[in-house]
């Protein structure tokens, strides 16, 4: 019985919170990356479909297009903290700032919030390793994060980090209080060279019950080479 | 003698009485019309700000639209409008059509953004309804094929419009997604409600259902009904004919029964109707007041034509004559004193800007008073009736008193 | 003179119909003229009232970039340096009282409700303690009670209940994020539903306590403004430089903003009534003077005799006049007192009981503020100035005449009719 309970601590040992995180982390960020993917909200009016190709630059570039016929040459450029939209009919681009990036994207469970910020976990949350525990039947490290600076959104998550893959299974976001703001569950995930992503999201807000998200990716493609000047704002404008 | 020639007489050889007393009633008479038609102003400026921008008469909307009204559903939208509208415009009862989007729109600009209210309309049609051309200030009407915009002065003032610049809005779609727009200003619109020129933006109405992505519908259509049919009549018309029409999720509402609009119009009748009944006391007392001097002050002259034969029914008659007489005379030249003011002044209206404190105002608190018929017939009947009643009383007291007290009186 | 003063006095008792009939004219029209402007007064001050009460008080302290943004609601620019302020404060004995505002999602769920709901609000969180000496809100809670110190306990407009069919007791959720931008969730229990007479509070503000703003929001002791009342009749541009010399120097990022700053586009709906208000008493005024000088000219025409008949027995012209016009002037104070007693009496008589103009006052989007009671405004200079005309007009109008008649003939006088 006690050898069990030292084997079962020797394993818990072998690896640290801050190692789980900074693994997951590199899986989910590419040197350069494009994806086709499509999201589809649902809200209390009903249900809407949108598709996109993401191209993205490490971790703090990214620029999205949207391609379904609702949006059609829509974009959305991300550089670092700075968030900029180009619409079509409109002859400038708009800027969102402050308070405006908590806005939802599209009516989405995703605010313009959530497409900034680092991926750089560790600097922000102090991550406790709470044990294994199974989440839709695989194995997950159960990580708490706390956070530590004050420049996120969220002051407590959970992550349910797969044991073998290294890829959030699920994630369980909290207000202050310790109210469950947002739950993210990966449905499917995939690999791609040596990376793992997930392929099919569901983000769901806990507070309002019709409320969820679903991203799902069509088709990725990593480190490949990009256009030069693809993350500007001249470039948004064409 | 006949009665009325003795009075006819009296008033005239008396000019001096004569004229004291037929003027203060000219002048009470005078004050009536004009403070009527002053209210009668203020109550049409009220409605009228009521109907044109906000209500209409009748106000037709997706019955969905209004349950959930601050969320500004757009997806609750009346379809397929322009079909609608024509058969709408044929009733008998429908004056005028105000077809109409509402966006709030967002504008970001120097680090700050402003809420404005877009709202999509038929130039043309509303060059009737809402009187465009009026409210112009600067610059000119939009082109409706271009994206081009109309800004309140308000919000011109803010983000420090003129026309030819331009401004880009933001809003969520019919079908919830996103978009922006921008529009040139093409022209600076001053509507008398202050608090509409700060977020309005005037846009043609296909420009919106572009911006907003919802072509060929709308959010609501403003009536005016025709005036042999009130706006409860149009409204239950409208109602039956969606009914008919199979547009079940259409709603016809009379802007008295819109939650919140009509009530202010109520308070203002209310407040009012108090000082009317302050003026018409004030008037009367004056009316009332100067006759009874007039009669008091003949005492001696009613004692002589007592001593002399006449007796106390056909004194109180001749009295009455003479205030009858002079009291027509008064009125109407009162009345038509206070008309030939009015006239003028509903044209020019009446500015109060100089005895404003000097605070800078964007709008001059102008108001044109309106003149109503009614007005100045009930004042007409009114003078002659108080103040011939008036004479009734003090004249038939001076009537018993003895002909000789009456002769000793100073 | 004295001889004068008893002749005048004389008179007048002995033409008592006369003088009374006179006096009526004039002390109903200076009652109708007072009352009518205090009516005005009053819907003018009621508006203000109800901005001063319930939304802007006297004058604000605000950091001077939340100013800029305030409509903005956000917890970036607050006063960080509360505690100091307030004993600068309390010291001069102002009266103050500290609050953050925030905006937040008000989330609400099927039982106890019809359904679920949510919906923005403007969250106030209030000092229970000394909000009320700045604000009104504890008089208007019409259901359940006021706040108390550190609960987690929330007042409700009475608009906003009756939107969300919401009841004293049950729970709602506020979603809104702390100082530093960290989500948060708030619980709270409906304690009471307040209906005050501002119709846009009515609609859109929920009130919390303060302190447990402070901790949700983790504020470390900031607040977003401090609220100052000044008393009714002061000068307010005056009591606001004072107070602005006073923190100024302490406080270079604090400003202090009088009501008139917060709310301008009120002061332009204000002025635009006020055109009408100022119309209406202009032609009361009309009346009310024509009605005096008719009157007095009626009442001295009648005794062009009398006073021929004193220019026969020798009395000086000078000193006739001068009977003449003390009567004229006997006649309008004894009006004028009348009048403003009389206007007095109605006003006061209507400034406790207001005049009740009820179901109207749901739901005003286009600026005004006010409820359904409307209550005169006790307007001192306006009563003061009406007693010292009535005495001028009257005086004034008795002037021409007298002259006119002095002028005549004496035989033609005497034969006056």
């Amino acid at each position: 019985m006690i050898a069990l309970i030292f084997t079962a601590c020797a394993a818990l040992h072998a690896i640290t919170a801050d190692e789980i995180i900074e693994k997951l982390e590199r899986n989910l960020v590419h040197s350069t990356a494009r994806i086709e993917g499509e999201m589809t909200v649902q809200d209390r009016f009903g249900e809407k479909r949108t598709t996109f190709i993401s191209f993205a630059e490490g971790e703090s570039k990214t620029l999205i297009e949207f391609t379904s016929p609702e949006e059609e040459g829509q974009k959305i450029l991300r550089i670092d903290d700075d968030i900029y939209l180009f619409f079509p009919d409109a002859e400038e681009l708009i800027r969102m700032q402050g308070s405006a990036l908590r806005q939802s994207v599209l009516g989405s469970d995703m605010s313009y919030e959530d497409l900034t910020g680092g991926r750089e976990m560790k600097d922000s949350y102090n991550i406790v390793l709470e044990g294994i525990e199974t989440v839709d039947g695989k194995e997950c490290y159960k990580c708490v994060l706390t956070a530590v600076k004050r420049n996120v959104p969220y002051p407590k998550q959970i992550m349910w980090v797969d044991k073998d893959l290294f890829m959030y299974r699920k994630v369980e976001q909290y207000s202050l209080s310790g109210r469950l703001l947002k739950e993210v569950s990966v449905l499917e995930m995939k690999r791609i060279n040596s990376k793992v992503f997930p392929s099919r999201t569901l983000i769901k807000d806990a507070m309002k019950k019709k409320s969820q998200t679903v991203f799902s990716v069509e088709a990725i493609q990593v480190d490949i080479s990009l256009p030069e000047d693809i993350f500007s704002l001249e470039e948004l404008t064409w | 003698m006949k009665l009325w020639k003795m009075a006819a007489r009296n008033i005239g050889r008396n000019r001096r009485r004569s004229i004291l007393s037929g003027s203060a009633i000219a002048i009470a008479a005078m004050v009536f019309v004009i403070m009527f038609s002053v209210v009668e102003g203020l109550k049409i400026d009220l409605t009228d700000n009521l109907t044109k921008y906000f209500t209409g008469q009748v106000r037709i909307r997706n019955s969905q639209y209004d349950e959930n009204e601050e969320l500004n559903p757009l997806f609750y939208n009346i379809s397929d409008f322009s079909n609608l509208l024509e058969k709408i415009e044929a009733l008998p009862e429908i004056d005028r059509t105000s077809p109409r989007i509402q966006v709030p729109g967002v504008i970001f600009k120097n680090d700050t953004n402003y809420t404005t209210l877009c709202m999509g309309v038929d130039f043309t049609r509303e060059n009737d309804f809402m009187d465009i051309d009026s409210i112009l200030i600067s610059g000119a009407l939009p082109d409706e094929q271009e994206k081009q915009a109309l800004a309140g002065s308000g919000l011109a003032e803010q983000l420090d419009l003129e026309p030819g610049d331009k401004i880009t809005l933001m809003s969520k779609t019919m079908n919830r997604g996103t978009n922006a727009y921008t529009f040139t200003v093409t022209g600076i619109i001053q509507t008398p409600v202050h608090g509409l020129n700060t977020k309005l933006i005037l846009a043609p109405l296909e420009q919106v259902q572009k911006f907003v992505k919802m072509p060929g519908g709308i959010t609501e259509i403003l009536i005016i009904s025709s005036k042999d049919s009130s706006p409860e009549n149009t409204a239950g018309i409208l109602s039956s004919f969606f009914s008919s029409s199979n547009r079940p999720e259409l709603t016809a509402v009379p802007w008295n029964e819109i939650e919140g609009s009509y009530s202010i119009v109520e308070i203002a009748n209310s407040v009012y109707s108090i000082i009317a009944v302050i003026f018409f006391i004030l008037g009367s007392t004056v009316i009332v007041n100067t006759t009874m001097m007039v009669v008091y002050e003949r005492i001696r002259e009613i004692g002589t034509i007592s001593a002399l034969g006449m007796y106390g029914g056909e004194i109180v008659r001749l009295f009455f004559l003479e205030a009858f007489f002079i009291a027509l005379l008064g009125s109407l030249a009162g009345i038509l004193l206070g008309i030939g003011i009015t006239i003028p002044l509903s044209h020019f209206g009446i500015d109060f800007s100089r005895a404003m404190e000097g605070f800078t105002l964007e709008v001059s608190p102008v108001f044109y008073p309106a003149l109503d018929l009614r007005s100045p017939l009930t004042t007409f009947f009114y003078a002659i009736g108080v103040s011939s009643i008036a004479s009734l009383f003090p004249s038939w007291r001076s009537a018993r008193i003895q002909p000789v007290e009456a002769l000793r009186t100073v | 003179m004295k001889f004068l003063l008893s002749l005048a006095w004389k008179n007048l008792s002995r033409y008592r119909r006369r003088t009374i009939i006179t006096a009526c004219a004039l002390a109903v029209g200076l009652t109708l003229f007072i009352f009518t402007d205090a009516l005005l007064k009053g819907m003018e001050k009621e508006s203000e009232r109800n901005l001063i009460w319930y939304e802007t008080s006297s004058a604000k302290i605000l950091n001077r970039e939340y100013f800029n943004d305030r409509k903005l609601l956000t917890l970036t620019d607050p006063i960080n340096e509360y505690q100091a302020l307030h004993n600068v404060l309390r010291e001069e004995s102002a009266d103050f009282t500290p609050r953050i505002v925030f905006s937040a999602e008000l989330l609400v769920y099927e039982d106890p409700y019809p359904g679920d709901g949510s919906l923005m609000v403007k969250a106030a969180a209030v000092s229970p303690e000394s909000d009320d000496s700045v604000y009104r809100f504890q008089e208007t809670v019409t259901e359940g009670r006021y706040l108390e110190k550190g609960e987690d306990g929330i007042l409700l407009g009475s608009w906003l209940a009756e939107d969300l069919h919401a009841e004293v007791g049950y729970p709602v959720t506020l979603v809104t994020r702390t100082k530093s931008g960290y989500y948060q969730t708030i619980d709270m229990e409906i304690v009471g539903i307040y209906t005050c007479p501002n119709p846009y509070v009515n609609r859109s503000t929920v009130f919390l306590p303060i302190s447990s703003a402070m901790e949700y929001l983790e504020m470390d002791g900031s607040v977003t403004e401090v609220g100052v009342k000044f008393p009714m009749t002061a000068d307010i541009d005056k009591e606001a430089e004072d107070l602005r010399t006073l923190i100024n120097d302490i406080f270079p990022d604090l400003e202090v903003y009088t009501w008139k700053e917060l709310a301008p586009d009120y002061i332009q709906l204000a002025a635009g009534k006020q055109a009408g208000s100022k119309t209406i008493l202009l032609l009361v005024l009309i009346i009310a003077v024509v009605g005096i000088s008719n009157t007095m000219l009626m009442a001295i025409y009648e005794r062009v005799r009398e006073l021929g008949m004193m220019r026969a027995l020798g009395m000086d012209d000078r000193k006739i006049r001068r009977t003449f016009l003390l009567e004229a002037a006997g006649i309008g104070f004894i009006g004028s007192l009348l009048g403003i007693a009389l206007g007095s009496l109605i006003t006061w008589y209507f400034v406790n009981n207001g005049i009740d103009m009820t179901a109207f006052t749901r739901n005003m989007d286009i600026g005004y503020r006010t409820s359904g009671i409307m209550r005169p405004a006790w307007n001192f200079s306006t009563i003061i100035i009406s007693f010292i005309a009535g005495i001028l007009i009257s005086v004034g109008v008795a002037f021409v005449p007298t002259r006119r008649a002095m002028k005549m003939e004496i035989a033609e006088c005497l034969r006056h009719q």
